[in-house]
């Protein structure tokens, strides 16, 4: 299958909630577990290993801690979307956009098709 | 510490799972995530934080460990170790496999649980003992310095300043050496008058030891005697008394009536060898100048760089030699004796404790592994089939012992985990019932080398309990399908469950000879004659201050007062004063020569006891009389000595009643003796009586004593009024120490009660272990010859016949476990000579005793299975056939 790679399910949610702000580790894990209804759960390791390898690949950058964000035992490490991470998050909405058409197409999901 | 404290504590141990630079990376972030994962958890009950901490773990390993794999250099191919993936999924499908048959995986758990969960318990405990290094700097370099006499049978005596202060002088293999002793001083001014624990030393222990005060400063050079009444106070009475404010340092505090400036303040967690001082003072005199003769110090050294303990030794030895030349009076057969300060610290009992122990656990996991690879074997027959199946697909025999080991790997992982957690109540439980005089200076927590060493057995286990069973499987799993599943597989697999069975029997055999001696020594301490009678006896230490009571006569009046006083509450049946009471601890000995054969000096026990002492423990006099109010200060001396001082130093036909004693030099005063008691047990429960004699407090005053008082009821109901009589003589002085004889002596066992307690637990899990693998066993072989019983039945054969076959084949792998358990037994139980009281390491009543119990427990282990095989019917079985 020559189709793009699907983003793994983890960076996606990531992206997803850096998409309009800068968080730190812990609020991202809060804001995936509140917006999946607590079935994604970002454990420390895969949390902070996913962070690392996404800002290796340039997706997200470290940034400074906003002046009014709180410290709790030490200075937190706050992160940002950068453009190739728009651009890649675009992308994979755009493929899951694609398929979730096809399924409204075919009477699946949505109103249309409630019996 | 708070359960938010221990949360942090456990995850940072699982943080460990990942590379050092990714832990200070991320560490604190990671922290921080999973602290709010645990508090949404928690809100969802106990369930939910179980499966958080599952998950974390979990976490842990896969991306604490691939990370590692990536440092090692490892295939490292998207972000992922390749070799960490594959591992996944072989860690999934075994979790799945096991998850099949939960009743197999919870019994292999279970066991392993038991067999990891003791000895990582254990092995905290030991490592609290034995290979924490004590908590000062550089410890490996601290000795400890005794004064010793071989010619009067003396060792590990304490010391005197002069001598210390001279080998400092001299000794080049040690850096410095410190001398020091506790002192018990009254507190006034402020407050309830208060009893604080001192240590006088020279100026340099704590400097020795390597801590310095986090307030103030630290003794100076030269600071001894009374024109330097500066104290260095302990953290923990800083805040007890003054509530961490740090204006008292430069302020006042009157100990026995002086005034001390606090200079200094000890760093929070400083802990001090055996004792737990709340204030450091310096020594009362100049130790260059205090009496030679005296010994009442312990003394504390530091080897120089490059010494060594045995140079040293010899070095001390030639120091001691000079100094008995220089003074002959006081030093003539003295010499010194060099200990390192841990092993000294930990001591005889506890070491060999601590080996026993482990041995124990060891033996236990043993155990456990053979009960689990028993288990495998069975389900590698029932599941042969899906093997030959999966052998036939391609899957090439690597493939197949790599899943069969990570299955055993999961269960050991699974057990491993769950035991340590087990191990983290379990040592607490170990400690709490260790005795109270315990040097402060051990610690236990769960630290590293406790989690390596509790990885590095569940690792061991899983590859002792699963390497067999998987090559087995293997073997088989290529003949399998040609022959339909049946073949020579059952003979062989029976030879092997054979092995097993006596392994398993000779283990518990060895197990239950320990504790078996261990609870006789238990009961027979419990049960010895203490010479005295400790029920519904209470006895508290008084310390009169020297300011208020300068001389004997008003020590003497004081003490006739509280004695006076104490003896007319309602409810007290007799009171006694001493020195020191039976167990107390105390360790005051005497030099002294019979009349007529004054050219021998006999070493002593003495207790400087009151009339009242006698009635007070009800001591037994056999012959003559104790202490009566008649041996008054005017009156002409009198001794009792105890039963072992006649056994041991008069010849038997002489009339003890007819002999003296000199309690100094040839020609001082003779003092007959009077009486004899019965043996009291003084020193300690697991120690035999020494030769001991009772001097009458009227006639030699010691102001510093202890109160004993026998009363009608419960003691502990009359502490109160005790308190108050004690208060009308005198309302400045302090009670301390109050405890009945009978804590004192439970107190005293706490040690071998906890020993006593492990063992007896180890010997009924290794019968319990023996016991499920013998069934175990029998049965699995029996239900595989359900065939062959059912043509033996078929062609007449008795069910009794059945079992008897089944029973004798087995009943022969047991004796021979048997056998070997009891060779195995006989020479460990020698290396428990120590710890064990009034008991014979060979006690035969112990060895025939286990044997019968083991036999019977193996024979049932036979005969239920054998007794359900001969149950078979017939037609049935053959038509399974």
């Amino acid at each position: 299958m020559s189709e793009p790679e699907a983003l793994k399910a983890s960076w996606f949610q990531i992206l997803l909630t850096l998409a309009d702000q800068q968080m730190h580790g812990t609020a991202i894990m809060e804001d995936v577990l509140a917006r999946t209804g607590g079935t994604v759960r970002l454990w420390p390791g895969m949390l902070y290993g996913s962070l690392r390898d996404m800002a290796g690949r340039g997706l997200i950058a470290e940034v400074e801690a906003p002046e009014d964000a709180p410290t709790e035992g030490g200075k937190r490490r706050f992160y940002a979307i950068t453009r190739l991470g728009r651009l890649t998050l675009h992308e994979e909405v755009e493929r899951l956009a694609s398929f979730v058409r096809v399924a409204r197409a075919k009477g699946v999901g949505g109103n249309l098709g409630a019996p | 510490m708070s359960p938010r404290d221990r949360d942090r504590r456990f995850y940072r141990l699982l943080l460990r799972a990942y590379p050092r630079e990714d832990r200070e990376e991320y560490g604190p972030a990671m922290e921080e995530a999973f602290l709010a994962l645990l508090d949404r958890d928690r809100a969802r009950g106990r369930w939910a934080v179980g499966r958080c901490w599952v998950g974390a773990a979990w976490d842990a390993l896969r991306h604490g460990g691939s990370a590692r794999w990536a440092t090692w250099g490892l295939q490292w191919g998207n972000g992922r170790g390749m070799m960490m993936e594959t591992l996944y999924n072989d860690v999934r499908f075994a979790a799945r496999s096991l998850l099949r048959r939960p009743l197999f995986a919870a019994t292999a758990i279970l066991t392993l649980t038991l067999g990891i969960g003791a000895n990582a318990t254990i092995f905290t405990v030991v490592n609290g003992f034995l290979f924490t290094p004590l908590p000062y700097d550089a410890p490996e370099e601290l000795v400890t310095l005794y004064a010793a006499n071989p010619e009067l049978g003396w060792n590990r005596t304490d010391v005197g300043p002069a001598d210390v202060w001279d080998w400092r002088a001299r000794s080049r293999t040690l850096e410095d050496v410190a001398v020091f002793y506790e002192d018990g001083l009254n507190m006034t001014g402020g407050g309830t008058p208060e009893l604080v624990d001192g240590v006088r030393t020279s100026p340099n222990l704590l400097s020795l030891l390597g801590v310095s005060p986090t307030l103030g400063r630290d003794f100076a050079d030269g600071e001894f005697g009374a024109d330097h009444a500066v104290a260095v106070l302990a953290d923990g009475f800083w805040e007890r008394r003054f509530g961490r404010d740090p204006a008292v340092l430069g302020s006042t505090l009157t100990l026995d009536g002086a005034a001390f400036t606090v200079v200094g303040i000890l760093p929070r967690g400083f802990l001090f060898l055996d004792a737990t001082p709340d204030v450091f003072l310096p020594l009362t005199e100049d130790p260059a100048l205090s009496q030679r003769d005296g010994h009442y110090a312990s003394a504390i050294g530091r080897l120089a760089d490059g010494a060594t303990l045995a140079a040293a030794r010899t070095e001390m030895e030639g120091i001691a030699a000079q100094l008995a030349d220089e003074y002959p009076e006081s030093n003539t057969g003295w010499t010194v004796e060099l200990v390192d300060a841990h092993a000294d610290l930990v001591g005889d009992v506890a070491r060999q404790a601590s080996m026993v122990l482990l041995a124990a656990v060891f033996f236990i996991l043993l155990m456990a592994c053979v009960n689990v690879a028993n288990l495998l074997m069975a389900r590698g027959e029932s599941r042969a089939r899906e093997l030959s199946v999966r052998s036939a697909l391609g899957a090439g025999r690597t493939r197949i012992v790599r899943q069969l080991l990570t299955e055993s790997l999961v269960l050991a992982l699974v057990g491993g985990l769950l035991g340590v957690l087990a191990a983290a109540w379990g040592y607490r439980a170990v400690v709490a019932g260790l005795p109270s005089n315990i040097p402060a200076v051990f610690q236990w927590r769960m630290d590293g080398r406790v989690l390596a060493f509790s990885a590095a057995v569940t690792l061991g286990s899983a590859l002792v309990f699963g390497l067999l069973p998987a090559f087995r499987a293997v073997g088989h799993a290529a003949g399998d399908l040609r022959d339909g599943g049946r073949g020579g597989r059952s003979r062989r697999s029976s030879r092997m469950g054979s092995t097993l069975v006596v392994a398993q029997t000779a283990l518990a055999m060895v197990l239950l000879v320990g504790g078996g001696l261990l609870m006789k020594s238990l009961s027979a301490m419990r049960n010895q004659d203490f010479g005295f009678d400790p029920e519904n006896v209470i006895a508290v230490r008084i310390a009169p201050p020297r300011a208020a009571y300068p001389d004997d006569e008003t020590i003497r009046a004081f003490w006739d007062a509280v004695e006076g006083a104490a003896a007319a509450l309602p409810g007290v049946v007799a009171v006694g004063t001493t020195q020191s009471h039976p167990l107390m601890g105390s360790n005051w000995a005497n030099s002294i020569r019979l009349v007529g054969e004054e050219e021998v000096e006999r070493t002593v026990r003495t207790t400087y006891a009151s009339a009242g002492l006698f009635d007070a423990l009800r001591f037994r006099v056999v012959q003559g009389r104790g202490f009566t109010p008649d041996d008054g200060p005017g009156q002409p001396p009198a001794v009792v000595v105890n039963e072992t001082f006649v056994r041991r130093y008069l010849p038997p036909e002489v009339d003890p009643l007819t002999r003296s004693i000199i309690a100094g030099q040839p020609g001082d005063m003779e003092i007959p003796i009077v009486g004899v008691v019965h043996d009291v047990v003084e020193r300690g429960v697991d120690r035999p009586p020494e030769p001991a004699m009772y001097i009458s407090l009227s006639q030699r005053t010691v102001a510093t004593r202890s109160l004993v008082v026998r009363t009608s009821g419960d003691p502990r109901e009359h502490i109160p009024a005790l308190q108050q009589a004690v208060w009308s003589v005198d309302p400045q002085i302090p009670l301390y120490d109050i405890e009945t004889m009978e804590e004192l002596v439970r107190r005293r066992m706490g040690g071998f009660t906890v020993i006593g307690t492990l063992m007896g637990t180890f010997a009924l899990l290794s019968l319990l272990l023996g016991a499920v693998g013998i069934y175990g066993v029998t049965a699995y072989a029996a239900g595989r010859r359900t065939g062959e019983i059912g043509v033996r039945l078929a062609m007449g054969a008795d069910r009794a016949d059945v079992v008897r076959m089944v029973v004798g084949q087995g009943g022969r792998r047991a004796a021979l476990g048997l056998a070997l358990g009891l060779a195995m037994a006989l020479a460990l139980a020698r290396l428990m000579g120590s710890i064990l009281v009034g008991v014979s390491a060979h006690d035969p009543w112990v060895f025939v005793t286990v044997t019968v119990v083991l036999a019977s427990v193996s024979y049932l282990g036979l005969y239920l299975p054998a007794r359900r095989a001969s149950q078979v019917d017939p037609v049935q079985a053959l038509a399974a056939e």
